[in-house]
């Protein structure tokens, strides 16, 4: 990992995350995220991924979990097992995997229960239209019960509610999951041209690795709650088990042997 | 039969005051809240102090409005005595059940809980006013008015309808059209995101309380002007309120409304074929057939 002497926005020291006092989801994983960074956590289901954006956003406690060791620094202050209203005022805004909008509220009424959050900030006051120049799409259903809206409106609408939580670190579990790769593809170029313009930071969870690599600035990979790998892009790109484990290029080739899962268990080892 | 439909549902509407309270409070804190009944008698007694004592006392007349059995002293007591149970109500919450929530106590619990709460409000009531049932005007002529198809029906409760219309679509413009409105439509939609989303849900919890203890209070103080005061008349309203609620699939305010005006019309139309005290097993049997058949209820979807 390079060193800066800068300290990052978000660091997560040696965390560990127990569930109901017996199931250890997270062991002892380092994550580094800058200012204006966007930064992906990949990693197949049940990695640990999820815990981890529950962990910084504070969430935890509704499960039973808690953060049983290490930290988690926001711009040097530790927020592990804070409550989450502390947190969101802080600016850690997350973009969940499920149950991202109110299925009961019209796209509008949606947007405007956010916007309340922010009405003692001067900036774009009072005003949630700069959101149709991103999601155009969404202005044109703004009338619809969100529960009527198709995967990608959803995943639309819950980012721009997150935007008016005027986030200094947006959290985003699987922007993905579940579409089409065309607007998966349109998303993150979306939330890329969003970050640049609007100055935040994005800690960006993903099992498509490869949708993920291709906006984001740094990487790491998780699996049994671990971090397994961690480096730019293109470092995770070109490394051989990655290719075959995460991007799905091993897929073309002959199926993995014994040999080869046991070699790569041994690699992994040494990254763990 | 016209006129047991009728009455029907203006005792439907007294029902649905206090549903839609119940299904607020369901929708957001997720606990049956078997006190509501008795914030209903809390309401109508309150409301009795202020028209026999404290109104008395300062000399506010006693004069009815020509054919309506209440004068001004109701029109002062109504509001202050939904007030008084929304207080009551919040710090019910403050004191009792938002305690056992930070304690992790389950909806069992909270009920359970509930049920205490709603025996010392009815304590109080006996222990104060007696176990007699009383009346806010005694000795107060019933006149009637006769409308077609042989209906009769008194001015107080063509009142009684104006009122909770007014009140239903004062909820309702609240709901549709305040930011804490929708606040609290979206945290009774999702907790969790609500919370992602920076509401404030500790005052949405008390808004909800609020206006669920206000609703009850006017919801019993009708029912004492339509029929009489009783220490268990809210507890009575128990097996209605949730089997209009159950009916209206809980949390939903419309559904509730529904579901008061279906109860209260099955109630009164049973006393034709049925003794009259049978009226609250006809709610019970319609509460356990929705849990069979249409657990949901009517107006409730069938995912999530
Ligand atoms: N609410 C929960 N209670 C108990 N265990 C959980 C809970 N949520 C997740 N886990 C466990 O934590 C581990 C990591 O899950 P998760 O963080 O959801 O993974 P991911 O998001 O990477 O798919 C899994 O083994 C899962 O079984
Ligand atoms: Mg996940």
């Amino acid at each position: 990992m390079n060193e800066t002497n800068d300290k990052p926005l978000l660091h997560i020291e040696k965390m560990e995350v127990v569930y109901h006092n017996v199931l250890t989801a997270v062991q002892g994983i380092s994550i580094e995220v800058r200012e204006n960074q966007i930064v992906a956590l990949l990693g197949t289901n049940g990695a640990g991924k999820t815990t981890t954006l529950r962990a910084v956003s504070g969430f935890l406690g509704i499960d039973d979990a808690k953060v049983t060791e290490g930290l988690i620094r926001f711009r040097g202050d530790e927020i592990q097992n804070r409550p989450p209203h502390l947190i969101t005022q802080k600016g850690i805004v997350l973009v969940p995997e499920q149950d991202k909008v109110f299925d009961n509220l019209t796209v509008e009424e949606n947007l405007q229960v956010s916007a309340s959050v922010r009405k003692d900030r001067t900036s774009r006051e009072n005003s949630y239209d700069f959101i149709f120049n991103y999601f155009a799409v969404l202005a044109s259903v703004r009338n619809r019960l969100g529960g009527y809206l198709s995967g990608g409106e959803r995943q639309m609408l819950s980012i721009s509610t997150a935007l008016l939580c005027n986030p200094l670190l947006l959290l985003v579990d699987e922007l993905s999951l579940g579409l089409a790769p065309i607007i998966v593809e349109e998303l993150m170029n979306l939330l890329k041209t969003i970050r640049t313009e609007q100055g935040f930071t994005v800690l960006l969870v993903e099992q498509n690795a490869l949708g993920a690599l291709g906006i984001a600035d740094y990487g790491y990979v998780m699996e049994n709650g671990r971090i397994v790998f961690d480096g730019d892009p293109n470092r995770l790109r070109s490394h051989q088990d990655i290719q075959e484990f995460y991007l799905g290029q091993g897929e073309r080739e002959t199926r993995k042997s014994y040999r080869e899962v046991k070699q790569y268990r041994r690699t992994r080892r040494w990254y763990g | 039969m016209a006129e047991l439909i009728v009455y029907g549902i203006v005792l439907g509407s007294i029902i649905a005051l206090g549903a839609i309270g119940l299904s607020l409070v369901y929708g957001i804190i997720r606990f049956a809240n078997f006190a509501h009944g008795d914030l209903m008698s809390a309401g109508a007694y309150v409301a009795l102090f202020m028209v026999t004592g404290v109104l008395s006392w300062i000399g506010v007349p006693d004069n009815t409005f020509g054919p309506i059995s209440f004068g001004w002293r109701m029109v002062i007591a109504f509001p202050i005595s939904m007030a008084v149970v929304a207080v009551v109500a919040i710090l019910m919450d403050r004191i009792l059940y938002q305690k056992l929530r930070t304690k992790g106590s389950g909806p069992v619990m909270l009920a359970m809980s509930s049920l205490g709460a709603a025996f010392i409000i009815r304590m109080i009531i006996l222990i104060l006013w007696g176990a007699d049932s009383v009346f806010y005007h005694p000795g107060m002529m019933r006149m009637f008015l006769h409308l077609p198809l042989g209906i009769k029906i008194r001015p107080d409760q063509i009142l009684i309808l104006i009122i909770v219309a007014l009140l239903f679509m004062l909820l309702h413009l609240f709901l549709k059209n305040t930011k804490m409105g929708k606040a609290m439509r979206a945290t009774a939609d999702n907790m969790e995101l609500a919370l992602i989303s920076g509401i404030d849900t500790g005052r949405v919890i008390i808004w909800t309380w609020g206006i669920g203890g206000a609703l009850a209070a006017a919801a019993g103080i009708l029912y004492g002007i339509d029929v009489q005061l009783h220490p268990g008349m809210g507890w009575n309203f128990l097996i209605p309120l949730f089997a209009a609620t159950i009916l209206g699939s809980i949390g939903n305010i419309y559904g509730a409304l529904i579901g008061g005006l279906t109860i209260g019309i099955a109630q009164q139309v049973s006393t034709a074929y049925l003794m009259p005290t049978y009226k609250l097993a006809v709610a019970f049997i319609i509460m356990i057939l929705i849990l069979l058949i249409r657990p949901k209820g009517i107006f409730g979807g069938s995912g999530r």
